[in-house]
């Protein structure tokens, strides 16, 4: 007869649990967006201005001290191109070549790095905070809190923060800036924006950098697909891209416009919500522990039947 | 012990033999392989919708080779006039989902099975092996036949000027004979629209195969030269011709002006002269311009529109910016061309319209055409070379060719009779860059950075910076006019 009591409450245990996490769903969402969007800056990424001169990788080799300073042969040398490159330890910026599917004669160029995303990935993935968004747009990092557990590496949609493996005692992770102490400077500039030689990278406000966006395109409706990306994917970035040819050909996936917080967050605040399903699951333990204790007075070989003692 | 280990090779030999073994013995793959094989996607998709399984690859070159003897009847139905219908499968069975796959399958299978009886080499009976995901993978495309006005004069002169070997007015079905009248001549897409399911007219796919290829074959036979009849003959990407190995070609006479003043009867605006010759050799075919006839403009779209006219007015007909038929929608193309895209791409000069009606509506029947005198140019305003020195810590200066891009530019205007028409005077070509701004040459142009400033920031989103400013207008126009340099050492000589 105990079994079936057992089942029972499982089954209420399992409802329950279902029913809040329904619930936190709701209650949770969108819990970023407190960070006023107008205010925060932006920039624009042109990519068919762009001509692939690394010229913003060079400058933010320069820019973040902290970084193995590279020499200028090196930001000079066009033979990179050749394989597609990502963001390391190294670079917080990388410029890669692809194929026009307009014209076989030309390249497309596209500039990457952190996107800043207004409801960051890796903010809410970091358990101990070290992530964190400001009111200027840019999503920082600290190292002095980080335990190097590396789920923001993990979290990241875009797949830009890059870890110090290299470095055996105080490892960082290692991502794009957006110049931070820069920009807080009034007129302050990334030092990509500064260096960028054909303007392909406009700084701004972001609301203005949409506008701004939406008139190339309207202007030059036959050079831009009709696309600001970044302006809605994953709850939006403060980099956007214009492009000429689709973003999935310059390797920036296809994105709805939820965030990617707004997932995760809601099943994992529900777990702990008013920590009612902790208290729920060890008061239910405590209950069971306490109905099958055993009765001091029964001698000891009466515990192997446990339904003799239940009759 | 001996034993089994003999079993388990003998065992490993078979099942290797099985897997792989079979695979190449018996895989029909790369045979019938090849750059000259026509494939013709059967897919219907028209009439079964989705399809249930990967649709068939039908490799129409193998069927030709297997066939050689019994020639093109194998398959192919013919008519009354001993004329192949190459229209396939006959329009009769296209009625239901059952009857053309059951068409399909009885006819292939049936043919395939008919050869292996015989002992033949045959084709797949199987499903899958028609049916294949594989071979559905494969990209056809074949581009379509353009009957431009090189072959139309072949055609001509092989006929001798008997035009009613192909065009014809009418069909009679009580005489089942073509009806056709002298000075009627129209392109055949005019009737023959090229949809499916028309019950009036056939496709233009159908009657073309069925009127060339089926000429081509008989004339091989009355011992004169045929022409070609396989089908890479004709679809084939080398026998399309641009507007400028057309431009030497006779276009036929149907009584058109030469030239002629375009009047449009209780019109506010003045007549416009109109070079029709030169429109002709400019173009590849009369459908350029002229749609449903060969008539004038004006006779459908009348000055308040009709629906003879599809509602479009005699001004959206002549001046449309969006359609490829009005002269300005056209002119506006021409812009796109490599040597004017510099100009017009770049700051999307010459987009106002209201200044320039005059120049076309002149009433005079002929055209001024303003070449625009080197001679003239004042030098002694115009500074020959430039000097940029935005870069100078990493580069040394920049010697801009002021003067010899001036000249370049007057040189391709006047070379082209449309730039000559709307370009006025120096201005204009100046306009190219200094855009935005009055130019008046003696007095001097604001320089870039009036409006260009070198100071970038956040407030200055609206407009380009003076470094971002020189770099794609330089760098724009080389890019769209094909102008050699477009890397940074081109300009920038590097410092030592």
């Amino acid at each position: 007869m105990g079994t079936n009591r057992r089942g029972f409450f499982k089954q209420i245990a399992g409802i329950g649990s279902f029913l809040l996490i329904g619930k936190g769903k709701k209650a949770n969402a969108g819990e970023h967006s407190s960070i006023s969007k107008d205010n925060s800056f932006g920039v624009l990424v042109d990519t068919t201005l762009c001509i692939g001169c690394r010229s913003c990788e060079k400058a933010c080799n320069r820019v973040n001290k902290d970084m193995p300073r590279k020499s200028s042969e090196y930001f000079q040398d066009k033979s990179v191109f050749e394989k597609r490159r990502r963001m390391d330890d190294e670079a917080y910026t990388v410029v890669n070549r692809y194929n026009d599917p307009k014209n076989v004669n030309s390249s497309v160029y596209a500039k990457f790095q952190c996107m800043h995303c207004n409801e960051p990935a890796c903010v809410s993935a970091c358990i101990v905070g070290a992530m964190s968004k400001e009111e200027n747009g840019a999503v920082r990092y600290d190292a002095w809190k980080c335990i190097g557990c590396r789920y923001c590496i993990a979290a990241c949609p875009f797949q830009v923060p890059a870890y110090e493996f290299n470095n055996a005692f105080t490892p960082e992770v290692r991502k794009c800036t957006f110049c931070f102490e820069r920009i807080s400077r009034k007129g302050g500039l990334p030092g990509c924006v500064e260096a960028c030689p054909m303007q392909a990278l406009t700084f701004g406000k972001r609301m203005e950098l949409i506008k701004k966006a939406k008139e190339r395109i309207k202007r030059y409706s036959d050079k831009y697909i009709p696309h600001i990306y970044g302006e809605h994917e994953v709850g939006g970035t403060s980099w956007l891209y214009i492009s000429g040819i689709p973003f999935e050909e310059i390797d920036l996936p296809k994105f709805g416009s939820k965030s990617i917080p707004s997932y995760t967050e809601p099943i994992q605040h529900a777990i702990f919500k008013y920590f009612i399903p902790p208290i729920t699951l060890y008061s239910l333990l405590g209950f069971f522990m306490w109905i099958l204790k055993p009765k001091k007075e029964e001698p000891k070989i009466n515990l192997v039947n446990d339904e003799v003692i239940d009759k | 012990m001996v034993n089994k280990a003999k079993l388990v090779i003998v065992i490993g030999a078979c099942f290797t033999f099985l897997t792989y073994g079979v695979k190449n013995i018996y895989s029909t793959e790369n045979k019938g392989e090849g750059k000259n094989n026509v494939k013709i996607i059967i897919a219907h998709t028209e009439i079964f919708g989705k399809l249930e399984r990967p649709h068939v690859l039908f490799n129409h070159s193998l069927h030709t080779k297997a066939l050689k003897e019994e020639s093109c009847g194998a398959c192919h139905s013919t008519d009354e006039n001993n004329y192949f219908d190459f229209e396939y499968p006959p329009r009769e069975f296209k009625e239901s989902k059952k009857l053309l796959m059951d068409f399909y399958h009885d006819t292939c299978i049936g043919c395939h099975k008919k050869g292996m009886e015989e002992g033949k080499k045959s084709g797949f009976i199987t499903c899958g092996d028609c049916h294949s995901k594989k071979t559905a993978l494969q990209k056809v495309e074949y581009p379509a036949f353009e009957f431009d006005f090189y072959y139309h004069n072949k055609h001509v002169d092989i006929t001798e000027g008997n035009c009613s070997i192909c065009h014809h007015i009418f069909f009679n079905k009580a005489t089942n004979k073509l009806i056709y009248e002298k000075g009627k001549e129209c392109s055949c897409n005019y009737c023959h629209q090229g949809k499916e399911n028309d019950s009036q007219f056939s496709s233009l796919k159908k009657v073309s195969h069925l009127k060339c290829i089926n000429c081509h074959i008989n004339s091989g036979k009355e011992e004169i030269k045929g022409g070609p009849f396989q089908c890479l003959e004709c679809h084939n990407e080398k026998n399309i011709r641009t507007v400028g190995e057309l431009k030497n070609v006779l276009r036929p006479d149907r009584g058109q002006p030469e030239k002629t003043l375009i009047k449009i009867e209780n019109a506010r605006m003045k007549e416009v002269p109109f070079n029709h010759e030169y429109h002709e050799n400019n173009t590849k075919t009369c459908k350029t311009c002229h749609h449903e006839t060969l008539s004038a403009c004006r006779k459908c779209h009348t000055l308040e529109g009709n629906s003879e006219g599809g509602m479009v007015n005699t001004a959206n007909a002549y001046h449309d910016i969006y359609s490829e038929k009005s002269c300005i929608g056209c002119h506006d193309l021409k812009k796109k061309d490599t040597l004017c895209a510099g100009c017009h791409q770049i700051h999307k000069i010459g987009q106002g319209y209201e200044k320039t009606c005059i120049i076309c509506h002149s009433g005079k029947k002929e055209k001024n055409i303003h070449k625009i005198s080197k001679i003239d140019i004042p030098f002694e305003s115009i500074p020959e070379d430039v000097e940029i020195k935005i870069l100078e810590n990493e580069y040394e200066k920049v010697s801009f060719p002021h003067l010899n891009i001036i000249k370049k530019l007057t040189d391709i205007s006047n070379e082209s009779k449309l730039a000559s028409y709307f370009h006025k005077d120096l201005q204009t070509i100046c306009q190219g860059c200094h855009h935005h701004s009055p130019v008046e040459i003696e007095k001097g142009v604001p320089a870039c950075n009036t409006c260009h400033s070198s100071y970038l920031g956040p407030k200055r989103v609206e407009m380009p910076g003076l470094l971002g400013a020189y770099h794609s207008q330089c760098l724009g126009c080389h890019k769209v006019m094909k102008v050699e340099p477009t890397d940074c050492t081109g300009c920038h000589s590097k410092k030592e």
